[in-house]
């Protein structure tokens, strides 16, 4: 289930610079990189002369390199320069891809390039907000289908068994009771959790020493296709989450879920601190307390996808807690319906 | 929970009409009858047996439809919900 017709995190901006990078984004080869005047560029990894990945080319003042034959192409696509040749055939092109530089990403459109509408890529202000929400991020690669990331997102109740030692930390009694609020939007859905009176979680602890029990909040919006945008934290039990003082803990996470295959995928996240936020420290403790979180789902959903390749999904039953990722993925599968109506 | 009342569905494609018991739901006089309408998670989350109404008021226990897709694309999920009317009438 890959909506061609979307945007996607292609990369960080910081990570393309002009060293070309290859990513295979929803099945297809993709070079990124930047021209030397610093703009991003995505075209289909694959050199129109004798298909060599151009990703093991080089940028030059022109364009691309492919570095087999020589052949350059500009951002657009077209090659430029042919050595030893006056004749550059119009059909000597590769694809090229939108490629939008926003929020500190690279977001590419696999569509209609007439269909790419910059409107559609979800707003995040908070990455360029570093006095407010100073932040950390990184992609990992994850062998599973982008999806079952979305699925893991939103499914709170796997928290007390996969991340025990980690963002979890409570009896599993306190994630199924929690009270959640779930909504539809125009295209994915809304979650929010509140825990009233439940013990600080490992992670809250490590970052900011809670004294005693804690009320914890979880909101989560997912945006169809792939990106689900996360503020979670806590204050001292009874106190107001407006006005409350330290201690206190207030985490945003950007998730990003890119299909490389139909069984794999990019995961782009950022972790951002927003309880202390003239100490760097504070920003790390988050980051490297969400890594360990993100390492635990990371094994439960590659070993989960093994077996899905095995046999199949058909035959899954769904439990209570499940509502939130079906009707994610319902939002998905609208958005596809949408584009292909037949 | 309130006591649950029965009610009367028919099927739109063979006109047969049954009778809901308080105490069974849609999808269990469904299976009694023979009809194997597929089924899955039994509680409205996963969608696998959603069913399109065409007449009659139901009582949505379902927890995944959005209000569009109950009044305006009228879908149902017939393991778990209801019918406020005295009749409904499914797409089946």
């Amino acid at each position: 289930m890959i909506v061609r017709n979307a945007w996607y995190v292609a990369a960080w901006a910081d990570e393309i610079t002009e060293k070309p990078v290859a990513r295979r984004i929803c099945n297809e080869p993709i070079v990124l990189y930047r021209t030397l005047d610093g703009a991003a560029c995505a075209l289909l990894d694959s050199c129109s002369h004798r298909g060599a990945p151009l990703s093991l080319g080089t940028v030059t003042e022109k364009g691309i390199r492919c570095n087999y034959h020589g052949l350059v192409f500009g951002c657009d696509g077209a090659c430029v320069e042919i050595p030893n040749q006056d004749i550059i055939p119009k059909k000597a092109r590769v694809a090229r891809y939108p490629l939008v530089e926003k929020d500190q990403m690279l977001w590419i459109w696999h569509g209609d390039p007439e269909k790419a509408d910059e409107s559609m890529i979800p707003d995040y202000p908070f990455h360029d907000d570093r006095e407010n929400w100073p932040h950390i991020h990184d992609m990992m690669p994850v062998k599973c289908h982008y999806l079952m990331l979305v699925d893991n997102l939103l499914d709170a109740t796997h928290l007390a068994y996969v991340h025990p030692a980690s963002v979890g930390g409570s009896a599993p009694s306190v994630h199924m009771v929690a009270k959640n609020v779930l909504d539809a939007t125009d295209n994915g859905i809304k979650l929010s959790r509140q825990m009233s009176n439940a013990p600080a979680p490992p992670v809250y602890n490590n970052c900011v020493p809670f004294p005693g029990m804690i009320d914890r909040w979880q909101n989560f919006e997912f945006i169809a296709p792939a990106f689900v945008i996360q503020y979670s934290g806590g204050v001292e039990a009874g106190k107001d989450r407006a006005t409350a003082g330290a201690p206190r803990f207030d985490m945003r996470i950007f998730h990003a879920l890119t299909p490389e295959t139909d069984t794999s995928c990019f995961y782009f996240w950022s972790t951002a601190n927003g309880h202390e936020t003239d100490n760097p420290a504070a920003t790390d403790m988050i980051d490297s307390e969400i890594r360990k979180a993100l390492a635990e789902d990371k094994v439960m959903v590659e070993a989960q996808q093994e077996r899905i390749n095995e046999f199949g999904e058909d035959w899954l039953v769904d439990n209570k807690a499940d509502a939130p990722r079906v009707m994610a993925r319902r939002a998905v599968a609208k958005m596809m319906q949408r584009q292909n109506p037949d | 929970m309130a006591e649950e009342r029965s009610f009367e569905i028919q099927l739109a494609r063979s006109q047969q009409t049954y009778t809901i018991p308080a105490d069974k739901s849609i999808i269990d006089v469904l299976y009694e009858n023979g009809i194997n309408h597929p089924i899955s998670c039994e509680q409205g989350i996963c969608g696998t047996c959603i069913v399109k109404v065409l007449a009659g008021e139901p009582d949505h226990r379902d927890s995944i439809l959005t209000d569009d897709e109950r009044n305006r694309e009228g879908q149902f999920t017939p393991c778990c919900s209801r019918a406020f009317s005295e009749r409904l009438v499914l797409d089946i």
